[in-house]
This record gives structure tokens, C-alpha cells and sequence, in this order.
């Protein structure tokens, strides 16, 4: 049998208190993909870091191509390439100055390995004179992803690679992968997706800085599967679906030549939960951004809690909550802080804020975390605090933009438990996700593609008539009309 | 190389994209050349000076004149009474008064009654020099009108050497070079650095197989660049728009703004392994950096007349070294020879920053 | 505007958890007042002086006994020749040149005038300009029979100009500065998006920025003018109620600045560097370091459009001079002028919705 390409033994590393990493040792045999799950703060990218030799274990040994990653860190650097979790591009380089840069510091260059990248590449490469800055968020997490492929390295490293990008991207993206892995190269990821955990080869649970288990993918989801495959949330749909408290007519976004939002119509009925899905760069974010008042609409017209979005976008923000895509409750406040402020700022009577805060803490398990700073909230539990802000007021409406990025199964699930309650008491949803489980929860679903609605209906109606087992179906035959993808 | 070239590039992109900072950059030398060569002067003009006497005759109407003929001075008031004076003095109208005795013309006062001078000395160095003048020019009136040939005192044969038109850019012009030099290699170098720790990119290149020195000399030098295209931009101002010379050699001048330009690197360099966060960076700079610099390196304020322990502190600014250098080459075309000392000072702190940060330097996250 | 309070109490908690900025609020005015005014002095003492005495007589040693009696001047050495004395200077070691030609006494005797060289290096003006005036007022220790008064600083103490100088660069940087990174800072980190969304107005977000600063900026003037007096014994000549008054326009004039840069910044480096430069050539243009009325008529001018000028000259006034509220008002109006304008410009150039 051949040496194995990345031993760990006994790994740990603390921060302060906490202990990230608690005797962590596995190994990895050459050309394997090797898969990392587990929930948020659950130590994967200290390994990760450890292992791409950034930082130092506190005790334990850790070996990559045959290397020490303490004492050998330069051949180390040599042999692997790394995708950290918060990939960050040059935001003032353009989309091929960037490649560019990263393909010289790895010793290639973008036609050396321009077959490795082009299934996603392409449908960047429109935008090749853009600056990174400029791209909407899947987009900029595409680039970072042919950045991050451009060259060939023994091993790769990839931390969450996919956070933000939609389903058709991810196919391609672990297309990918499958190459690079039958020229032979290691692979080792973490993803929150379970679709994507299957297809490794071998995939360790980590929770709390310890490996819970080592086995192929289906061992695993089997063992765990309360945690990585909850059942599916049932849901009373909600009846009375009359008035429109969402009615958008002819609605255009353009930025200078580029037109966003292409002149869609919609509408969305009181209590509902309306799914609004798309491809990035599709459009969602900035039909949201207008209808939440945010950005102001090039031409046509939009209704929301019998407001103008256009002329009266205060009276909107009024009646409405927003959850954004970039978490956003103050860090440096503690939770009950953020909830005093925001409910101050919604106008909640003062004698009403205390009792209904600490109701609201108990109902999403947060009453011991009162005084806790949010920074140093777990990400599930940040999502979870920033809806409930977001509905304190009790909103007619509230807009939740990609509010379950990057956590595990079972936390999303319990995130649609909130929402579901909330649409009890008659809160209207209004939810982009890149989750296609998460589709099936919703009442109604639009799907975007370049700019335009193409289709509209309840999950069970789509499927039927696209002929689709899942809403993952629907969703790549829709994005397959897209103009980017044409060959 | 090729790596070191790309890199090199990528810096000059982040550099020429960011059009208000290079902006501010490249235009900081102009305006503060412009504002310290003509704006900005110490000397004395257009003291508006009142005159208070009780009887306004003819003698006294003789020495005001004469006061007034001077181009330094404008009388602007004639007041009665010293109410009237402390009135003016307090709303900012005036600031110098001659106030003159009762009977000045008969001659009939008494010595202690001479004329007397009142200044508002809240300035004291302009209170000093106008009063001064003043003192003068009433001097000779005196004796004119007295009809007394002068005292043949001691006369002062003044000179002014390197700088006889007392121009303060003379006094300037090194003091901004060692100012800008300073913030574009120390405090742009640091921020550079550490944007990159902050948004996370320094990860991906400490893996990369680039030597993590290559990554930071790459940020290095397009402020090199930079501050050798303000260095020209100030020496060209100051000799053909200012006037001011380069008296001593050249070569010598470039040479030492090198070594300065290398310790305001190091520097750089220094901050950018301490701080984690552009904001810290900034303050750092600011508060480590910028103001020492400014008020302890001698080019604005004289470090003669400061407290020992200051003057102390101020053999630890750089920028107090470098602009002694400039002063004495570029303005006075003092010989190298004269140097040695600073220059060897200047060599001395650049071999202890670089081999702090170098120890410094981590080649892992912390 | 119910949301104000909330806002505020906001911005105070941030603030206090701030492990760097409640140290500095504290420490900056202290530094500043008791740090600057000894550095920052035009004063000139302790000139260097070499003397080349080509009389060597009782008169001309006289003189130089009386030179080195005076505060300004330190002799350093006696040279044989005008030419050793210029290498003293080149190296630095003199500022100063005075040489006693050789019939110095006997021409004192006999009452005829006499010449005495005095050079100075003049590279720097101030120092070669007041030293050679100092020199010469020894030297020529007229007859002239006139006296000097001086008014409101009688000492001719440098720290007494510049501490009133000093709160105002305190102002512009706790009031100014602080908001302005403050705002650049939530944009950074995306939380203005969140109050974007709510129904919070502009002028109740900004107000929320304000407000805390202002304070401290009251708090930090206070202390400054206690320790002014604790350590320089200097007490404002005027009225406290006058100086609180005006600091309170000025406050908003400084504020209003920050609010427009920040509202054009995208990033704290650029907010940063673009407050510094507009900030230093205020200040330069300002008549805080070098007299207003020495300058050229075209800086005059733009001078006339700098706040900064006109606080500058009211704090002088009021804290040294004792100026009444009537004799600074049209200095305010000026500067209420300046307030409103900016102002409404940082209200108008805050967008909610792009």
C-alpha cells in the first residue's frame, strides 16, 4: 500500500479558551477526495490552516507530501494549493487581472490551464475587464474558484468552497474537482452541502474540534443523520392568499448599458412564503434591493405594503424587515443590545422591549446568551438572532437575503422552524436561498434568470412541469436558458 | 522573477486604480510647495498700528508719518483716549500702539514719559520684531526732529547667509521632504501590508510557493517608485519655481534621500508586522510617525529651544536626521565631508528596523 | 426621532467597548497640552553664537560678556578668523556669526561710529531674523529713550499663543475626524446597510454620529483648559460662557467636514488621507503656526475661507485678549455660516437609496 499523502496524529490547537482542535489525527491516501463536514466552529478551518502549515499546533504532528508542516513549511508551500474560507480577491483588479496574478504566483499561467477552468470560467469571462469589486457575490466566489484552480498542486485545500453559489455553478465546480482528481491530484474539502458530501470518497464528521467519525459518505449521513439529514419540515399552507401585499409591474434596473432587472412582474399575497431563486449574477439581489427601498427602480413600478417603493421607500421601511446576504447586527453589542436598538429604532414602546425580548430569546434558545458579544456568536446562532431582529416590529414583511449561508443541515433546519412560526402569525416570507431543500419549504417560487422571471408556481406545480423529480431539476434546466451557459 | 514582476504589477494596479489617494499623493508636494514657498512667511507686514495722543499736533503728526511712510506699517487709527486703545486692541483691530506724552512738543515731558510702544504681544514673536521696528524707525524720527545729530552708536552691519532674502521656503523645503518621504514609505507601505492580512489574501500568498519576502519587498517598491517621483517632483519645484538652489552636490543629496527613503521603508515595514488592522496601522503611523516627525524633527520648530528631554526624543526621529542633511547639503553646500555624522546615524537606524522587522516578519498567521 | 436616543445610547456603548478609543479620548488632549507647547515654540533661545574678536580689547570683551548675560545667546567659541568661524557654522555648531573689527574701542572712545559684522544662518528665517534683531538690539542698546509694553502676554511666553491653538486642532480631530472614520467604518463592515432598511431618517442617523463626539468634544475642551491652567497657569482672559459658546459653532463646522468626507469615502484609508490633507492645509492656512497678515493677498484670500482661520482668531482672542462676545460676533456669524453650509451639504450628499 502507498504511503499516505497527509497524516495528522493527535492534533490540537487552542484559542484563549476555547479548544479548537482536541487530538485530531486521520489520514488521507494520495488521490483521494477527502471531504470535511461539520457544523460552524467545529475547528475545520484551523485544520485546514495547520495543515496548509499557516499556523502552529499546539501538540501533534502533522505531515503533507511527506513533509514536517512545522519544521518543512517551504516544501510544503511548494506542493500544495490552498482556498481559505474567506477567499478574498483584489477588489480593484480586473476578473483577468486577477486570474493573471494568481496563475503567475503558482508558476503557470491562465492558457497553461485554461481547459481546467473554463466550465466556470466562461461564464465569467464576460465580465473579464470588470473589477472583482463590481461582481455580485456568486459571481466574485466563481472567480475566487477558478483563482484557486488555476494551477495543478500535488494537494488541494478547499475551505467551503461553494458558500454562495448556485447549484448549476456547484455541478461544475465538482465536475471539476473529478478531473483534477483523476489526474491524480488529492483533494481535500469541506462543504456545508450534503449533495456534495456524497460525492467524496471518504468525508470526516468534526464536531466540537473532534472527529466523530471516518466512513464513505453514506456510513456517514446514515450515522449522523439527525444531525446531516434532518426529515423534511411539514408545514400548514397558509389559505387566505387574496391580497397582495407584494405587486410589482414592469420593474427595470439598469446600471449604465447593464440592465439587472429586466422587467419583471410579480405578485406576492399576504402570509405567504415566497421563494425568489435564480442563478447568481441573475438578478435577485437587486430586484430585492429595490423592492426593500434600498436602490431606487430605473422605470416601472412596485407596490409593497401598499407603498411606492419609488416615491415612498421611508413608508416602506417602515412596514418591512430585512435580513441582508452580508450578516449585519452589530458585532461589538451585545445580543440584547442589538435587540434594544433595532426595536428602538422600529419605534417598539419601551415598556414592551424587555418582556418581548426575553420572550424572543427563549423562543430561539438564546436567554443564556443575553450579555454574549455577537461577534462571538456561532454563525447558525447569528442567523438565527438577526431574523428574529428582523421580525421584532412585527412586519406585514420581512426580506430574508441568503439567510442559511454556510451552516449545517441541522441549523438550517431550525432556521425554518422560526420561519415557519413566523408565517403562523401571518408574516409574509420573502426568501432568495441557494438551497434547493429550502425551495420545496416555500408556498410559492419564482426562478430568475438574466434579469427576467421565467417561471412562477408552487414547487409541487414546477415540478410537474418541468418533469423534475426535485426542485434541483427544475432549477438546472431553467439556468440552462440562460445566455452564459449557451455554448 | 516572473512572480516578483507580477506581483510588482498587481501593486502598481492597486495603486493607479485608487485615482483620489494617488491623487492626494502626488498633489500633497505641490500644494504644501506652494503654500510653504508663498503663503507661508514669518514676516513682518501690514501692522496696523493706532496712534494715541492727547494733543494730535504737529510733532507727533511728523513721527507718525514718518511711521507710516514705512512699508511695514499702516497707521490705521488715531485714538483719544487709552479706553478707546484697550477697546481696539480687544476686538482684533490693531496691533501695535504708539502712544505719546502730553506736552511731546514743547519737549516739556519728562524722560519717564517718553513714548512708549504697546504690542499685542498675544504673538510674541511678531509682538517682538514689530515692536522692535517700531522702536527703530521712532528712533530716527526722534533725532530728526530733534535736530540732534544721532548718537553714532554701534552700527550692526547685518548679513544674512544662504538665505539672504529670508525666504522661508529655504527653511521649508527639507522639512516636507522628510515629511512626504515619511508618509508615503512608512505610513502607505503599513497600510498596504496589512489590507492584505486584513481581507485575507496574505493567506493564500504565504502558501503560494513565493518567498514571503518576495511578497513584502513586492509591496515595496512601487512606494519606492512613488516617493523618487515626489522627491523630483519637490526638487524641481523648489529650484525652478521657488528659486531655491541645489548649492551643494547633487549626487550626495539623492544619496542620502535613498537611505532615508530605505529607513521610512523599514519602518513601514516594522508597523505593518505589528498591526493586525488597517485602522491600527493608521494610528500607529499617525501617532508614532507623523506627529514626532512633525513636531520634533526641526522642520517647523527649532529643537534648540525645546526641553532636554524632547531634544533627547528627537535623536530618535529619523526625519530629524535626514532633514539636517537636506538643509546642510542642498541649502548651505556644506561639503559631504561634514556629513558623515548623520548620514552614519541615518545607516544605523536603517540596519536596526530592518532587522527588528525581519525578526518580526512571521512567515505563518499568528 | 424616538430612534435618536436609541441610537446614541448605540453609538456610547460601541464606543466604551472600544479597547482603543476611550484610552486616546483621554490621553490625546493630555499628550497634546503637555507635550506640544514646549515643542511647538517659535521662541528662539540659546542661539549659538562664535565671535571673532579682532580687537581683544576690555570694550569688545565687555560686549561679549554682556551678549552671553542675555537668555538668548550661548557662545560658543572665540575664532581667530572670520573663515574658521564660517566652518563652525557649516557644521552646524553656529547660528550665529559676530565679529568685532579691530579698532573697536578706540573708535568708542573717540565716539565714532563703529561697524560690527553680525551673519547669521538664515537657512532657518525665524531663528537667523529674531537672532540678528535680538543681536542688534544688544549691540546698538540705544539711546532711544522709548519703552515697550507688552499687552496681554507680557512674558512673551510662546506656550500662552499656542495652547488656545492646540483645542482647536483637539476640536477638529475629536469632533471632525472620529465621526467622519466612525461612518466610513459601519460602511466598511455593512451595517449602515441595515439602518438603510429601517425607517431611521438621515438626519436622526447622522445626528446619532454627532452627538457623542460633541460631548466629548466639551469634555475634552474642559480638561484642556484645567490643564492649562494646573500646569502653564494660563486662565482665560474672557468669559468661559464665550468660549463654550463658540466652541459649540466650531464643533459643528468641524463635524459637517467629516460628515461630507466620509459620505464620498468608500474606504477608512481614503476617509483618512483625504481628512489629513484637507486638515493640514487648514491648519497651515489657518494662522495657527504663522501669522495670517504675513501672507501674500491671494493666500489672504483663501484664507478668508477657511473656519479654521476664524476660530483660531476667536479662541486667541477670547482666551488671551479677554475679548467680549460683541467684539468676536462677526467672527462667529462667520463661522455659523460655515456651519450651516456644511451641514446641509453632508445631509444632502447622504443617500439612503442609490
Amino acid at each position: 500500500m502507498m504511503e499516505p499523502i497527509v497524516t495528522i496524529s493527535g492534533i490540537s490547537k487552542r484559542y484563549g479558551n476555547v479548544e479548537a482542535l482536541k487530538a485530531v489525527s486521520f489520514s488521507v491516501e494520495r488521490g483521494e477526495l477527502f471531504g470535511l463536514i461539520g457544523p460552524d466552529g467545529s475547528g475545520k478551518s484551523t485544520l485546514f490552516r495547520i495543515l496548509t502549515t499557516l499556523l502552529l499546533p499546539d501538540a501533534g504532528k502533522a505531515t503533507v507530501c511527506g513533509f514536517d508542516s512545522v519544521d518543512d513549511y517551504t516544501q510544503i508551500r511548494r506542493c500544495i494549493g490552498y482556498m481559505p474560507g474567506k477567499f478574498s480577491l483584489y477588489q480593484d483588479l480586473s476578473v483577468k487581472e486577477n486570474l493573471d496574478f494568481f496563475a503567475t504566483i503558482f508558476h503557470t499561467s491562465l492558457q497553461t490551464n485554461y481547459d481546467q477552468i473554463k466550465d466556470i470560467y466562461r461564464q465569467i469571462e464576460p465580465f473579464n475587464n470588470r473589477r472583482a469589486g463590481a461582481l455580485s457575490g456568486g459571481m466574485k466566489q466563481k472567480l475566487a474558484l477558478c483563482c484557486a484552480l488555476i494551477h495543478k498542486p500535488e494537494v488541494l485545500f478547499l475551505d467551503e468552497p461553494t458558500t454562495g453559489v448556485d447549484p448549476v455553478s456547484r455541478k461544475e465546480f465538482w465536475e471539476m474537482l473529478r478531473r483534477l482528481k483523476e489526474q491524480g491530484v488529492t483533494i481535500i474539502v469541506s462543504t456545508p452541502f450534503m449533495d456534495e458530501a456524497r460525492r467524496c470518497d471518504r468525508i470526516a464528521f468534526l464536531q466540537e474540534g473532534e472527529i466523530r467519525g471516518i466512513d464513505t459518505p453514506e456510513n456517514i449521513l446514515m450515522r449522523f443523520r439527525s444531525v446531516l439529514c434532518p426529515p423534511g419540515l411539514e408545514h400548514e399552507r397558509y389559505e387566505d392568499k387574496t391580497d397582495p401585499i407584494i405587486r410589482v409591474e414592469q420593474l427595470v434596473k439598469k446600471f449604465g448599458s447593464f440592465t439587472a432587472v429586466d422587467a419583471i412582474s410579480f405578485e406576492v399575497k399576504k402570509g405567504e412564503i415566497f421563494g425568489f431563486l435564480g442563478a447568481n449574477g441573475a438578478g435577485k439581489t437587486t430586484a430585492m434591493r429595490m423592492l426593500t427601498g434600498l436602490s431606487k427602480p430605473t422605470s416601472g413600478k412596485a407596490i409593497v405594503s401598499g407603498f411606492d417603493v419609488a416615491t415612498q421607500a421611508e413608508e416602506v421601511k417602515r412596514h418591512i424587515g430585512y435580513m441582508s446576504q452580508k450578516f449585519s447586527l452589530y458585532e461589538d453589542l451585545t445580543v440584547w443590545e442589538n435587540v434594544r436598538l433595532f426595536a428602538g429604532i422600529y419605534g417598539v414602546p419601551k415598556s414592551e422591549i424587555a418582556p418581548r425580548t426575553e420572550a424572543m430569546l427563549h423562543r430561539i434558545g438564546l436567554e443564556k446568551e443575553r450579555n454574549t458579544l455577537v461577534r462571538e456568536l456561532p454563525l447558525g446562532w447569528k442567523q438565527r438572532l438577526a431574523f428574529s431582529v428582523a421580525i421584532f416590529h412585527e412586519p406585514e414583511l420581512v426580506f430574508l437575503d441568503e439567510p442559511t449561508g454556510g451552516v449545517d443541515p441541522a441549523t438550517r433546519r431550525q432556521f425554518w422552524e422560526l420561519i415557519y412560526q413566523a408565517a403562523n402569525r401571518g408574516i409574509t416570507i420573502f426568501v432568495t436561498t441557494h438551497y434547493m431543500d429550502e425551495a420545496e419549504y416555500c408556498d410559492r417560487i419564482s426562478m430568475m434568470v438574466d434579469g427576467q422571471i421565467r417561471a412562477l408556481d408552487t414547487p409541487a406545480n414546477l415540478k410537474r412541469q418541468f418533469h423534475a423529480e426535485n426542485m434541483d431539476e427544475v432549477f438546472q434546466q431553467l439556468a440552462e436558458t440562460s445566455k452564459h451557459v449557451k455554448k | 522573477m516572473k512572480q516578483f514582476v507580477a506581483f510588482i504589477r498587481k501593486e502598481f494596479y492597486h495603486i493607479l486604480r485608487d485615482k483620489r489617494t494617488m491623487l492626494i499623493l502626488l498633489g500633497m508636494p505641490v500644494v504644501q510647495i506652494i503654500l510653504f514657498g508663498f503663503a507661508i512667511s514669518t514676516e513682518v507686514k501690514n501692522v496696523r498700528t493706532a496712534i494715541l495722543s492727547p494733543s494730535y499736533d504737529i510733532a507727533v503728526q511728523q513721527v507718525a508719518e514718518r511711521l507710516g511712510a514705512n512699508e511695514y506699517f499702516q497707521i490705521t487709527e488715531i485714538v483719544r483716549s487709552p479706553e478707546e486703545l484697550q477697546d481696539e486692541f480687544r476686538k482684533g483691530n490693531i496691533d501695535l500702539a504708539i502712544v505719546f506724552p502730553t506736552q511731546y512738543t514743547n519737549y516739556s515731558y519728562k524722560e519717564e514719559e517718553a513714548i512708549q510702544i504697546i504690542a499685542d504681544a498675544s504673538e510674541p514673536n511678531l509682538a517682538l520684531t514689530r515692536s522692535n521696528y517700531a522702536q527703530n524707525i521712532l528712533a530716527q524720527a526722534e533725532s530728526e526732529l530733534k535736530g540732534t545729530a544721532a548718537q553714532p552708536a554701534v552700527i550692526p552691519n547685518l548679513k544674512l547667509l544662504y538665505n539672504p532674502q529670508m525666504k522661508s521656503a529655504y527653511n521649508f523645503v527639507p522639512g516636507v521632504m522628510g515629511l512626504i518621504l515619511m508618509i508615503i514609505c512608512a505610513m502607505m507601505t503599513s497600510i498596504a501590508i496589512v489590507r492584505e492580512k486584513e481581507t485575507g489574501t496574505m493567506e493564500i500568498l504565504l502558501v503560494s510557493p513565493v518567498r514571503p519576502i518576495f511578497v513584502i519587498l513586492s509591496k515595496v517598491v512601487p512606494y519606492l517608485v512613488l516617493s523618487l517621483v515626489n522627491l523630483a517632483t519637490i526638487l524641481l519645484l523648489s529650484r525652478f519655481v521657488l528659486d531655491v538652489p541645489v548649492s551643494g552636490s547633487i549626487i550626495g543629496l539623492l544619496f542620502v534621500s535613498l537611505l532615508f527613503i530605505l529607513v521610512s521603508l523599514a519602518l513601514g515595514l516594522l508597523i505593518s508586522c505589528m498591526a493586525q488592522t488597517q485602522a491600527a496601522a493608521l494610528l500607529v503611523s499617525a501617532m508614532v510617525l507623523m506627529i514626532p516627525t512633525i513636531l520634533l524633527s526641526g522642520m517647523i520648530f527649532n529643537i534648540e529651544s525645546m526641553p532636554g528631554i524632547l531634544q533627547v526624543l528627537s535623536d530618535f526621529i529619523p526625519a530629524r536626521w535626514y532633514i539636517d542633511l537636506v538643509r546642510k547639503i542642498m541649502i548651505e553646500g556644506v561639503p559631504m565631508r561634514y556629513v558623515w555624522n548623520e548620514t552614519g546615524i541615518l545607516l544605523l537606524m536603517l540596519v536596526i528596523f530592518v532587522s527588528i522587522s525581519l525578526r518580526l516578519f512571521k512567515n505563518r498567521l499568528n | 426621532m424616538k430612534a435618536l436616543g436609541y441610537l446614541i445610547e448605540k453609538e456610547f456603548k460601541q464606543l466604551m467597548r472600544n479597547s482603543f478609543l476611550p484610552r486616546m479620548i483621554v490621553i490625546f488632549p493630555c499628550m497634546l497640552l503637555i507635550v506640544f507647547p514646549w515643542a511647538a515654540t517659535l521662541e528662539v533661545e540659546d542661539l549659538q553664537l562664535v565671535a571673532v574678536d579682532n580687537d581683544h580689547s576690555q570694550t569688545s570683551l565687555r560686549l561679549l560678556h554682556q551678549i552671553e548675560a542675555s537668555d538668548y545667546f550661548r557662545l560658543m567659541q572665540t575664532c581667530a578668523s572670520y573663515e574658521e568661524a564660517l566652518t563652525w557654522m557649516e557644521r552646524g555648531k553656529a547660528d550665529l556669526i559676530l565679529e568685532i573689527p579691530k579698532d573697536f574701542e578706540k573708535d568708542r572712545q573717540l565716539n565714532r561710529p563703529t561697524e560690527i559684522l553680525i551673519a547669521a544662518n538664515a537657512v532657518n528665517g525665524t531663528k537667523g531674523g529674531l537672532g540678528s534683531s535680538y543681536l542688534a538690539q544688544i549691540l546698538s542698546d540705544a539711546s532711544s529713550q522709548t519703552s515697550i509694553r507688552y499687552l496681554y502676554n507680557p512674558n512673551l511666553d510662546y506656550k500662552h499663543f499656542m495652547i488656545p491653538a492646540l483645542m482647536t486642532m483637539m476640536l477638529v480631530l475629536i469632533c471632525g475626524f472620529l465621526p467622519a472614520l466612525n461612518i466610513v467604518g459601519e460602511k466598511e463592515t455593512g451595517t449602515i446597510e441595515q439602518i438603510n432598511v429601517t425607517p431611521v431618517g438621515k438626519v436622526t442617523f447622522t445626528l446619532a454620529k454627532l452627538l457623542p463626539y460633541w460631548l466629548i468634544g466639551f469634555f475634552v475642551l474642559s480638561v484642556a483648559m484645567l490643564l492649562a491652567w494646573l500646569i502653564y497657569g494660563l486662565i482665560p482672559a474672557g468669559n468661559l460662557g464665550t468660549i463654550y459658546f463658540g466652541a459649540a459653532i466650531f464643533i459643528l463646522v468641524a463635524s459637517g467636514i467629516g460628515l461630507i468626507i466620509s459620505n464620498y469615502s468608500a474606504t477608512m484609508q481614503q476617509a483618512m488621507l483625504v481628512m489629513w490633507f484637507f486638515i493640514m492645509v487648514m491648519i497651515l492656512m489657518s494662522g495657527l503656526l504663522t501669522p495670517i497678515s504675513s501672507m501674500p493677498d491671494w493666500a489672504q484670500q483663501i484664507a478668508a475661507f477657511n473656519p479654521l482661520k476664524y476660530f483660531v482668531e476667536f479662541i486667541r482672542m477670547v482666551y488671551l485678549k479677554g475679548s467680549h462676545l460683541a467684539d468676536v460676533m462677526n467672527r462667529l456669524c462667520v463661522l455659523l455660516c460655515f456651519a450651516l453650509v456644511f451641514n446641509v451639504w453632508a445631509v444632502v450628499s447622504y443617500r439612503k437609496q442609490q
